[in-house]
């Protein structure tokens, strides 16, 4: 095997994307604890600034606890509409550089610089400078062997990083981590390795693999491999964990179902504009409800042929909503509306009308809930 | 109910309605053909709310005025299958009053009849006529613009399952698309006493079409009711129902000036795309066109991941002005090529991003292309 065959993946990561974008379009935010999220009474940190970790705000924190550790804080809610935009540009850079492209999220994407061969380096080094230039935020890239090592190397590298993983400094990067820091490790799992002694990353390389099958089944080889650097997950323009959601609780509670159907829309067209916005297609919907008591179901429908209808995708949701859930009259705390099996719209047929979401469902394809029946139309006698 | 008819004008008026029986369980009714006596006319109606067909067939009549509703399938095969005798007596059990009994020479049914008091009520005819239109014309109008549309089941935009009827300046310009293309077609009108747009299903106006094709009627003439629109030729009146949405603007997405023409033989560009089809995506059902400027052919290529490529070089009249690459999903442009009858049309080009125009090209346009356009939106390739 010569050196232009190796294969080299790269993970493009926004460094505090939301805050930082909140911070380049308010100049006086600058320099401050920046805090994006649900500001209401349940709500939960998006994203917090640099500044603002300082204070031991995080991510994914109720914003009650982020308020009281960081009381001199901005807090902005979320403009997904602007974060989208940016992630388009981020993506066109990305994409003139890599053939094959997978957006993880708005902040994140691997990319692969394989045919670059020699100068895939310096070509992923150029495109994290492109992307800087671009936008005007600061960027974290990691490139190595495989999707794993690549997000390993920008997260090792935050922010405004950069760091190439060779094969041969593998065990020299890994070895000496926290298991905690091993991407796909979340708590539980952490605490389930430290109850077996494995404290570090080169601990779960060196532990007999059976141990880790007998814990935790297929994830525990799983484990095994990822901590001996091996990643043989491809990239790829579409693929079941790529996805794109919007989410609200509600500070207070909703009761009635039309008022619940509408927020199920609302959040609906949301998502559709976040997905023509980063240009991509999803070929699954689904919908997310918590109910008071914190029991939470998703529902989903695949589509066969893959679309950006607001439209449709609406339609679907609220079919998911009417047909699949339960409501009663306890309500809901949370609803979300999310879609996946994301592609990359490589392939898009144009439209002919701006907002006319014509039907994706080609001939013979008929949707049941589709049925004349249910469209609302008016039946009177003739 | 008591009277004698021609075989012939029975089979005539049955095979017309039954285009317009209910199928829905729902309302067992509508599967009844209701049979209406006047004088020496017989009415033969059947309706599915969407659509209704009214046809009027000459009899003897022995009887009174009187109506009854017989269940429009069995009377359908009937008139399929009638002995050869010319003349038929359909006569109420005067005990029951429940049954008909039809006669045709030495063959005789007794047929159960429904409840006439359930079947709807048809709107009249209206008597101002708002247009007269040539049927051929017509004909034509529909088959170069139904097939456009969405089926009604397939979106719940209503809008895009229809045929759009636009009467103004003595035109009718039917319309319809599907959101990705759009057929435009524009037929003289005889006589036009009021303008207006109406929107219908597509799938209705076909029907509409196939009772037309069977009424020895040159002219045909719409009369506007409300929610309804009326076709009456001949002894015929098909009534159907108006969507109450709105037709996208379709004039605004027209482009009038794309400046590259590409010329071809149709029949030499419909066979190209049908075997370059074979190998297209099957997402997009995408086929590449590009030419450029220094060669009177264009190349035609598609490629799939499973299906494997295909590449083929068409004739053109003349050299692009411009160089030019632009996909469309093939069924698009196939479509409408099956549709025309001219020996040549004109794919007009901006670039591709944008719209194309497909018309039929000049020397000369066959008379029934005549006044259509076809808009067509590009598919984008990820290169």
């Amino acid at each position: 095997m010569d050196a232009s065959s190796e294969r080299w993946i790269g993970h493009l990561d926004m460094d505090a994307f939301f805050a930082a974008v909140e911070q380049l379009d308010e100049p006086k935010f600058r320099g401050k604890p920046v805090i994006v999220g649900g500001l209401g009474s349940r709500g939960v940190v998006a994203t917090a600034s640099y500044e603002a970790r300082r204070f031991g705000v995080h991510s994914a924190m109720p914003m009650a606890m982020a308020r009281k550790r960081c009381p001199d804080g901005v807090f902005v809610p979320p403009r997904f509409e602007r974060y989208c935009e940016i992630s388009a540009r981020v993506r066109e850079v990305l994409l003139r550089v890599s053939p094959v492209l997978e957006t993880v999220s708005l902040d994140e994407a691997f990319f692969d610089v394989s045919e670059h061969g020699a100068a895939a380096m310096a070509v992923a080094l150029a495109a994290k400078q492109e992307v800087q230039r671009e936008t005007q935020l600061t960027c974290s890239v990691g490139v190595a062997p495989n999707r794993f090592l690549a997000k390993m190397g920008s997260d090792l590298s935050k922010p405004d990083g950069f760091l190439v993983i060779r094969p041969e400094r593998v065990r020299e990067i890994l070895d000496p981590l926290p298991i905690g820091k091993m991407w796909g490790v979340g708590d539980v799992t952490e605490r389930r390795l430290r109850g077996l002694g494995l404290l570090r990353i080169a601990d779960v390389r060196t532990a007999p693999v059976e141990l880790l099958e007998r814990e935790f089944g297929r994830m525990g080889v799983r484990l095994h491999e990822l901590a001996r650097g091996e990643d043989d997950t491809p990239i790829a323009g579409e693929s079941e964990s790529v996805s794109m959601s919007r989410e609200v609780t509600y500070a207070v509670d909703l009761l009635r179902a039309e008022e619940i159907e509408d927020e199920v829309r609302r959040l609906a067209r949301h998502v559709a504009g976040q997905l023509r916005a980063a240009s991509m297609l999803c070929r699954t919907v689904r919908i997310k409800i918590r109910y008071p008591d914190f029991r939470t179901i998703t529902r989903q429908v695949k589509l066969p042929v893959a679309t950006d209808s607001e439209g449709l995708i609406e339609t679907l949701a609220v079919h998911l909503l009417r047909q699949r859930a339960e409501l009663d009259e306890r309500g809901v705390r949370l609803l979300g509306v999310g879609v996946s099996r994301l592609g990359v719209a490589a392939t898009r047929q144009l439209s002919l009308f701006d907002g006319v979401p014509a039907s994706i469902l080609e001939r013979g394809q008929q949707a049941p809930w589709m049925g004349k029946e249910s469209m609302g139309r008016d039946r009177s006698p003739l | 109910m008591d009277f004698v008819c021609a075989k012939s004008d029975l089979v005539f008026g049955v095979k017309l309605a039954s285009v317009a029986l209910g199928t829905r369980s729902s309302m067992p009714i509508l599967a009844g053909l209701k049979m209406e006596i006047t004088g020496s006319h017989l009415s033969l109606q059947a309706t599915d709310l969407e659509r209704a067909v009214r046809c009027e067939i000459p009899i003897e009549n022995k009887g009174g005025d009187e109506a009854a509703v017989l269940n429009g399938a069995i009377l359908n095969q009937i008139a399929s299958h009638l002995p050869a005798d010319d003349r038929i007596t359909f006569r109420t059990d005067e005990a029951s009053g429940t049954t008909v009994a039809l006669r045709c020479g030495e063959t005789s049914f007794d047929l159960p009849t429904l409840p006439v008091e359930d079947y709807p009520e048809i709107a009249a005819l209206p008597s101002a006529k708002i247009a007269t239109i040539n049927v051929a014309d017509f004909h034509h109008g529909l088959e170069h613009t139904a097939f456009a549309a969405l089926k009604a089941g397939e979106t719940t935009r209503m809008s895009l399952t229809g045929v759009d009827l636009v009467l103004k300046a003595n035109q009718l310009r039917m319309v319809a698309t599907n959101g990705y293309r759009l057929a435009v077609k524009t037929i003289d009108v005889t006589e036009c006493q009021e303008e207006g747009e109406y929107l219908i299903e597509a799938g209705v106006l076909i029907d509409l079409d196939r009772v037309l094709a069977q009424v020895d009627s040159p002219t045909l003439d719409i009369r506007r009711g409300e929610g309804q629109l009326f076709f009456h030729a001949g002894a015929v009146t098909f009534m159907a129902r108006t969507i109450g949405e709105e037709f996208p603007d379709f004039e605004r997405v027209i482009p009038r000036d794309n400046p590259i023409a590409l010329t071809f033989e149709r029949r030499a560009l419909l066979e190209a795309l049908q075997r370059i089809q074979i190998t297209a995506a099957e997402d997009s059902g995408a086929i590449t066109i590009l030419g450029g400027t220094d060669e009177t052919a264009v190349r035609i290529r598609s490629s799939s991941k499973d299906k494997g490529e295909a590449e083929e070089r068409v004739r053109l009249k003349k050299a692009p002005t411009k160089p030019i690459e632009i996909s469309f999903r093939a069924e698009y442009v196939i479509d409408v090529l099956k549709r025309l009858a001219s020996d040549t049309v004109t794919i007009w080009l901006a670039d591709g991003r944008k719209a194309g125009l497909i018309e039929p090209a000049a020397d000369p346009i066959a008379p029934a292309d005549q006044g259509f356009l076809y808009v067509c939106m590009p598919v984008l390739l990820s290169s």
